[in-house]
């Protein structure tokens, strides 16, 4: 049994009291932040990313990866409580969880969600210790062309499933390449618009931009509309669901946990889409579609467990391919480059250590987090109650300290500042960060991989390998038709049914 | 609303224009053989396009924007933290991380959320304290001290 040798060898890794108190930090930042409206899991690992320099490679992940599935648990109880998603995530969450506590229901309400996380999150790491390591032994196969493909591909999707017009997607895609090229020319040496100017010799780095444009800006936008804040002031009580609850959930939980970690998978799905598919399949299966937004447990059952299975789901490509499907693991693959470990297909071949242990932490992360959550929910509830007045500053110093950190440089910060006011300022003009971001990141492999496939000599190799065919094909096939022939109607209808069940 | 998705269409048009002119200063060679400047040629030829595309659809089709909107009377406190932001980067090496950051959140508490004198002072002080505590004689961080040693 190669899988349980493996597993020992990560819980060996795992329950290591370093590596647990990581974890449980990790689980408990993610909480706290996914209960935290207004600061997200992108700005938050890039800041803790200076951070983590200091500690083994294999602690710095399980430590980020904890707020990246915490912050899904702790998400809910503010679209629960208070109908203000705490992350992207749970915006489903809060049509029929606002309404169960309104009806007096929150606790079943948090019960469940907290019960559908742990079983989606279990099932997807389940999934990924499965499926990673099958897909990297076929990656180690791969050569510039199909990384290339793969890439393109990851880019076309966060782009093509971006909120807006598809054409501001695909421009802020390229803008994103094209602030990647800033700096030193990796193959040939030359220093490309960096204006004599020596910080940006290295490049524009990802965690400025990413604070900038995930955290400063968060919060520029959110002191414009000011934010309001209204706690449901409940008694909580009888966290645990009923048998009833049980016996309506148990399906919406198998099928969310399948949509979240598949769809996970995919490049550009991200956290959030999984959940209004899984809230849409469930309303259609349902025997009374009519209840749902009115406070149906399956309402929050099958989108809570949804977004916990995604998160297992998008560690795959990030961890058997080295190439990440949404901006959070994109952020995580400048973790693993900082901490020189070479994310791809022989991550898991070379540092068992980092891929099992990572894998068994999140056993660990997901039964710590239920603790946390259901036993300690009145400590969240009170911490919701922080006026953002007191909060914003906070997050600003910590966005500063972050980017300082990172290489002691006071240029970074100003950086940061530049892309706070660029991701303020972009939205309003109907652009979106994330196609920019996730451009940005993979841009210099992207560049690499592009020229070493045309080294070959033949500029149609692209098409010459059947994966990057396949891949180069679809990305385009699925650009070109919706922005030139008008053939956008597939991707307008599930825009529409997006739109619509955010509406109600 | 729609002079503003022109706006966005000039201005990546413009951020196209500049790409395509600064780069084929670099080496752009050909296709075999790329350059460093071949690449980012290809972004910004491709920007030119697609937001040539987004200002001519403009023409033909009237449609309404998705972008939020700005909120009246908001963007004077954006730009009044945005300064803050700006001056506390200024001056972060100068005057350290503790004073900065002390006068950071006073300044962004009281303009910006209109909080009371005492809420203010304390949050930064405490926020101050848990910074110095943490990544100071904790983390040991390397953290400007500023003029004044502290």
């Amino acid at each position: 049994m190669d899988i349980l040798n493996s597993l020992i060898l990560g819980f060996g890794v795992a329950f290591s009291p370093t590596n647990l108190l990581f974890c449980f930090v990790g689980v408990l930042i993610g909480t706290l932040i996914g209960v935290l409206p207004g600061i997200g899991p992108i700005a938050t690992v890039s800041l803790l990313l200076p951070i983590t320099f200091g500690m083994e490679p294999v602690s710095s992940i399980i430590l980020l990866a904890g707020v990246f599935y915490g912050a899904q648990y702790g998400g809910s109880t503010t679209s629960i409580l208070v109908n203000i998603p705490g992350e992207a995530a749970s915006v489903i969450t809060c049509l029929d969880g606002y309404k169960m506590a309104r009806q007096g229901r929150a606790g079943p309400a948090l019960g469940m969600a907290a019960f559908g996380s742990f079983i989606g999150g279990t099932f997807s790491v389940i999934g990924l210790m499965l499926l990673a390591p099958w897909l990297a032994r076929m990656a180690t196969r791969f050569g510039p062309p199909e990384l290339f493909g793969l890439m393109f591909f990851g880019v076309t999707m966060v782009t093509y499933l971006c909120k807006g017009s598809l054409v501001k997607g695909i421009i802020m895609a390229l803008a994103g390449l094209a602030v990647s090229v800033v700096g030193v020319d990796p193959i040939t040496g030359a220093s490309r618009f960096t204006m004599g100017i020596n910080v940006l010799m290295d490049g524009i780095g990802m965690v400025p931009a990413a604070m900038g444009m995930f955290g400063i800006a968060e919060v520029l936008t959110n002191i414009e509309q000011g934010m309001r804040q209204e706690v449901f002031t409940t008694k909580i009580k009888g966290l645990l669901p009923s048998l009833r609850d049980w016996k309506d959930s148990t399906w919406p939980i198998i099928r969310g946990g399948m949509i979240g970690f598949s769809m996970g998978i995919l490049p550009g799905s991200g956290t959030v889409i999984p959940t209004f598919i899984s809230y849409t399949v469930e309303k259609r299966l349902s025997h009374h579609p009519e209840k749902f937004g009115t406070g149906t447990i399956e309402g929050v059952a099958a989108p809570e467990t949804a977004n916990n299975a995604a998160t297992g789901g998008s560690l795959v490509p990030l961890l058997s391919l080295g190439i990440p499907p949404n901006v959070i693991m994109a952020v995580l693959l400048g973790a693993f480059i900082i901490h020189g470990i070479d994310p791809g297909p022989l991550l898991i071949s070379k540092h068992p250590d980092v891929f099992w242990g990572t894998i068994a932490s999140m056993y660990v992360g997901n039964v710590m987090l239920l603790v946390l959550n259901l036993p300690l929910i009145g400590i969240w509830v009170k911490i919701l109650k922080i006026p953002y007045g007191i909060l914003f500053p906070l997050i600003l110093i910590f966005c500063f300290l972050g980017v300082y950190s990172l290489n002691n440089s006071v240029h970074e910060i100003l950086i940061m500042v530049i892309f706070g006011i660029f991701g303020y300022l972009m939205p309003k003009f109907g652009f979106e960060g994330a196609p920019f971001l996730m451009a940005l990141v993979l841009g210099p492999m992207l560049e690499r991989t592009f020229r070493q496939s045309l080294l070959y000599g033949d500029p149609l190799i692209f098409f010459k390998r059947p994966i990057s065919t396949i891949l180069i094909a679809t990305s385009l096939f699925l650009l070109l038709t919706s922005v030139f022939f008008g053939l956008a109607r597939g991707r307008k209808r599930l825009q529409k049914v997006l739109a619509e069940e955010e509406i109600r | 609303m729609k002079y503003r998705e022109w706006i966005g269409g000039l201005f990546w048009l413009i951020v196209g224009l500049v790409l395509t002119i600064w780069s084929s200063q670099y080496r752009v060679g050909n296709v075999i053989k790329p350059g460093p400047g071949f690449f980012p040629l290809g972004l910004g030829l491709l920007l030119i396009l697609f937001s040539l595309f987004l200002i001519l659809k403009q023409m033909k089709t009237f449609t309404m924007p998705q972008a939020s909107s700005f909120v009246s009377g908001g963007w004077r406190k954006v730009a009044y933290v945005v300064s803050i932001l700006l001056v506390a980067t200024f001056v972060f090496e100068h005057l350290g991380v503790l004073i900065t950051f002390f006068l950071l959140v006073i300044c962004t508490m009281r303009g910006a959320a209109s909080q009371s004198w005492r809420r203010t002072l304390f949050t930064a002080l405490i926020s101050v304290l848990g910074i110095y505590l943490v990544f100071v004689v904790a983390l040991k961080q390397q953290l400007p001290r500023g003029f004044l040693g502290i």
